[in-house]
């Protein structure tokens, strides 16, 4: 990697391997060393070690170099336990991470390029987030001119017309029916990354409009629609002490995939950014063609990050962490509808309900701590961005860290937080009420003390009926069959016998109901094909 | 019309831009330097190049590129000597115009990086350079990306081995199999045909000397003080099973592996046993002592230790920082 001395020199990549691999028992030595010196080329067409993940990397720290001061690693990983200081009246922990370790600010926008998602950057004025998109664009292959000419920025006035485009005046003239009418359409809607600059100044009625396109990819305008190729979005928001700004509809809201803090700007700093004042010094008209992607190779990166594996443990505690949220005793009377999502439907306060007595630990109950559920949306997302950061950092499987990294950004916005909730009273996690990733880390951490006190890597009895059944029905007895009916009973029994009812074991108690019910429809099934 | 004017004008926001940048960094490049040093390669590029139709600002811009890497760092050299990094790369490109017009710096680059890899093995880079001529037919033939690139480079960099890097045996024998005849006959003009040539890079697997009419003897390692790489006088401790493997030896701080074959000899860094045994073949002390005074004239007073590895006498003092290699030597 670049010592500190060249980090400073715009042009320079950082040589590959940007993350040396572990290393090997084997003392091999291969010719290509011969091209290692103090030349930073790309030694990709040497070896097939390095892929495009290894570019991806280069991107990120000729970033962090080079482009943004954003000289945080808030985004930690370790490899042995990290020194630890603990400061402050409320002994907030002050790690040193032990393993190479990124800034959110950087790292999520180049995995939103990655993956082709929506990204939103949240923060005060003058922070880095329109240049942080911008950046993306140029990587993207993008000139300046275009990316710039490209933002779209929100304002009270703008009307769809202004977001999509307009009907070419002369055909609106002479047509005598709508198909006729064509659309000037606005040149962005055909590009790879598209930014929205301060989103919410967007009225209501264009939020529609954009939500069209942002969710479904398409354009209208006059019944005439425009596919837009698949795309990295970058929103921004501001605060709304500025003013001119409007509620953003859910359903928009909702369709961001992660948020991004732009972090304060450390002054410790002060200085380059006086050197690049003074050297005249533009970093985004600096972006080295090595690092910048390919439409194929930002398609070949999406069909790797796809392919990389989540192992079955850490499947299971993902669908533990994700079943604590949306269950609610209170809403109904079926257990299908004891969710928090009913209780939105009645139009009544959650806060009302949540006083009432189920029995359950407040405390202990992760679900308690929020007003919804995860939707499947959520889940994916989070599916994708742990997979994103595992390419990232060239590992071949998605690690508990990857995964427990990824969540506070994706979720950040999709789950509400119950502020009511006596977690927030004990100890120091009132501050969670404040700090939403640090609230989202400390959920999915409890998440998994609970599923290792209940032993659930362990005993998995809903997991062994589920791969039962995974078997298939074709030449299952009628025996069998009422075997399988019992042996589900039997678990349902067990789970229920004087044990409160929490998120997990609503999820389990559903899944072994459809299990059962399954099975009694191919019984069903069986005894009718017998009797004809 | 001036090509090189023409490209520094039409770039000179760009260039200049990256020079500034550049310079945050290392206060001490001069622009006049560099601009002198930037001239002297790009006329030399161009002159070579003069022939050829193609664009010459990938080439232009990457001896920029290169330069704002390295100069006025350890890592440039420029003098009358001939024997200096601005000389091998101006032979470089007078031999290879073709691939600096297509790849600019990737291919400038490697080249700096292979006179830096090869000084610091002590090895004149001009020998390297001498049999990357050899090669100079392809500087037409091999396309700017992907495979026949890589392999291209792999070729090139296979010649260090026959340069002296002895490490890179195993490597280079591996990318030497794949070549194909009109580069068999550019490298080793006196092998008759593949068949031969297969036959030859198979004893070199087993025998790191074979074909070598007469065998020298010789004198590895040295004191650290001295600029060589063993602290205390070194001992053997064991040899690498696998062909090409390098002999493990310890000079009471640190590991290394010694490498030696026809066409030179390495020591390298190693982590401790990483090389499985195989029982050595141990000469008796008194025997090699002999060997070695007939063969060499800087002679211990006494043997350490004596084995026989791929075809040759390894003995050490506990008075000397040397190791003595005698390759074809036998019991008998």
């Amino acid at each position: 990697m670049a010592d500190k001395s060249n980090k400073k020199e715009f042009q320079k990549v950082s040589s590959s391997p940007t993350r040396p691999p572990k290393e090997s028992a084997s003392t091999s030595f291969d010719v290509a060393r011969l091209f290692e010196g103090p030349a930073a080329v790309d030694n990709s067409a040497d070896t097939a070690a390095s892929g495009l993940d290894d570019k991806l990397r280069q991107a990120y720290f000729w970033i962090v170099n080079n482009a943004i001061i954003s000289p945080f690693y808030d985004i930690e990983y370790n490899e042995v336990p990290p020194t630890t200081f603990q400061i402050g009246d409320q002994k907030t922990n002050f790690t040193l991470p032990t393993a190479q370790s990124y800034s959110s600010f950087v790292l999520l926008p180049l995995l939103t390029l990655a993956v082709r998602r929506r990204c939103l950057f949240v923060g005060g004025p003058g922070r880095g987030k329109t240049a942080s998109a911008i950046l993306m664009g140029v990587l993207a292959g993008y000139s300046l001119t275009e990316i710039r000419r490209s933002i779209q920025h929100g304002q009270p006035e703008m009307t769809v017309t202004d977001l999509l485009g307009n009907p070419i005046p002369s055909d609106l003239m002479k047509a005598g029916s709508m198909e006729e009418v064509r659309i000037s359409w606005r040149r962005w809607l055909g590009m790879r990354v598209k930014i929205i600059d301060e989103y919410n100044r967007i009225p209501t009625r264009t939020q529609s409009a954009l939500l069209t396109v942002l969710a479904d990819n398409y354009a209208e305008v006059l019944d005439q629609i425009y596919e837009c190729p698949e795309a990295a979005w970058y929103l921004t928001a501001n605060d709304d002490a500025g003013g001119g700004t409007y509620q953003v509809i859910e359903a928009l809201q909702d369709r961001i995939d992660v948020v991004v803090h732009a972090l304060h700007f450390n002054t410790r700093f002060i200085r380059d950014l006086l050197m690049r004042i003074e050297a005249g010094i533009s970093p985004e008209k600096m972006v080295p063609e090595s690092i910048i992607f390919t439409e194929q190779e930002l398609d070949q990166i999406n069909r790797e990050i796809v392919q990389i594996p989540i192992s079955d443990d850490l499947m299971r505690r993902i669908e533990f962490f994700a079943s604590h949220f949306e269950f609610f005793e209170s809403a109904a009377e079926q257990l299908e509808y004891k969710t928090k999502d009913n209780v939105k439907l009645s139009g009544l306060d959650l806060g009302h309900l949540m006083g009432e007595a189920t029995g359950t630990d407040q405390v202990k109950d992760l679900g308690s701590q929020t007003r919804n559920g995860l939707s499947v949306r959520a889940i994916m997302t989070c599916l994708i961005f742990a997979k994103a950061i595992t390419y990232f950092r060239g590992e071949k499987e998605v690690s508990f860290e990857d995964f427990r990294q990824m969540l506070p950004f994706v979720l950040h916005d999709k789950l509400a937080q119950y502020s009511d909730s006596p977690f927030f009273e004990q100890g120091h996690n009132s501050v969670y009420r404040v700090d939403r990733v640090g609230w989202i880390r400390a959920l999915f951490d409890l998440s998994s003390s609970e599923f290792d006190r209940i032993g659930l890597g362990a005993e998995d009895i809903v997991g062994e009926l589920s791969a039962e059944f995974e078997k298939g029905l074709d030449g299952l007895s009628e025996k069998e069959t009422r075997k399988r009916l019992a042996n589900i009973e039997s678990a349902i029994g067990k789970m229920v016998e004087s044990r409160k009812v929490y998120g997990h074991l609503f999820d389990d108690l559903l899944k072994l109901k459809y299990l059962h019910q399954r099975y009694t429809n191919y019984l069903i099934w069986l005894q009718w094909s017998q009797g004809k | 019309m001036n090509v090189l004017q023409d490209f520094l004008q039409e770039r000179r926001e760009n260039l200049n831009q990256r020079f500034r940048l550049r310079w945050l960094s290392n206060r001490s490049m001069d622009a006049e330097a560099f601009l002198a040093s930037y001239r002297r390669l790009a006329d030399s590029y161009l002159k070579s190049a003069q022939s050829s139709s193609a664009s010459h600002s990938i080439a232009l811009d990457g001896i920029y590129e290169l330069l704002l890497q390295v100069h006025a760092t350890r890592n440039w050299s420029e003098d009358d000597s001939g024997e200096d990094c601005a000389s091998f790369l101006e032979e470089c490109m007078a031999a290879f115009p073709a691939l600096t017009s297509t790849l600019g710096f990737g291919f400038l680059g490697r080249m700096l990086n292979a006179f830096h890899s090869l000084r610091a093995e002590g090895i004149q880079p001009w020998r390297w350079l001498e049999l990357l001529k050899r090669l100079r037919f392809l500087d037409r033939e091999v396309s700017a990306d992907g495979p026949q690139l890589a392999r291209f480079y792999r070729i090139i960099a296979g010649l260090s081995w026959l340069a002296g890097m002895a490490h890179l045996r195993s490597s280079a024998l591996a990318v030497f199999s794949e070549l194909s005849e009109p580069e068999v006959a550019a490298l080793f003009p006196r092998v008759n045909d593949t068949t031969s040539f297969s036959r030859w890079l198979e004893s070199m697997q087993k025998n790191p000397w074979a074909g070598q009419e007469k065998k020298m003897p010789l004198l590895l390692g040295g004191f650290r003080g001295f600029g060589f790489p063993f602290a205390r006088p070194p001992q053997i401790v064991m040899a690498g099973s696998e062909p090409g493997g390098g002999l493990l030896v310890f000079d009471s701080n640190r590991h290394f592996l010694v490498f030696a074959d026809r066409f030179g000899s390495s020591i390298q860094p190693a982590k401790p046993g990483a090389e499985q045994s195989d029982p050595l073949s141990v000469v008796q002390q008194s025997v090699a002592l002999a060997a070695i005074k007939q063969s060499m004239t800087t002679v211990p007073r006494e043997v350490s230790g004596a084995v026989l590895w791929n075809g040759a006498l390894v003995a050490t003092s506990a008075e000397s920082h040397y190791i003595w290699l005698l390759p074809g030597y036998s019991h008998a």
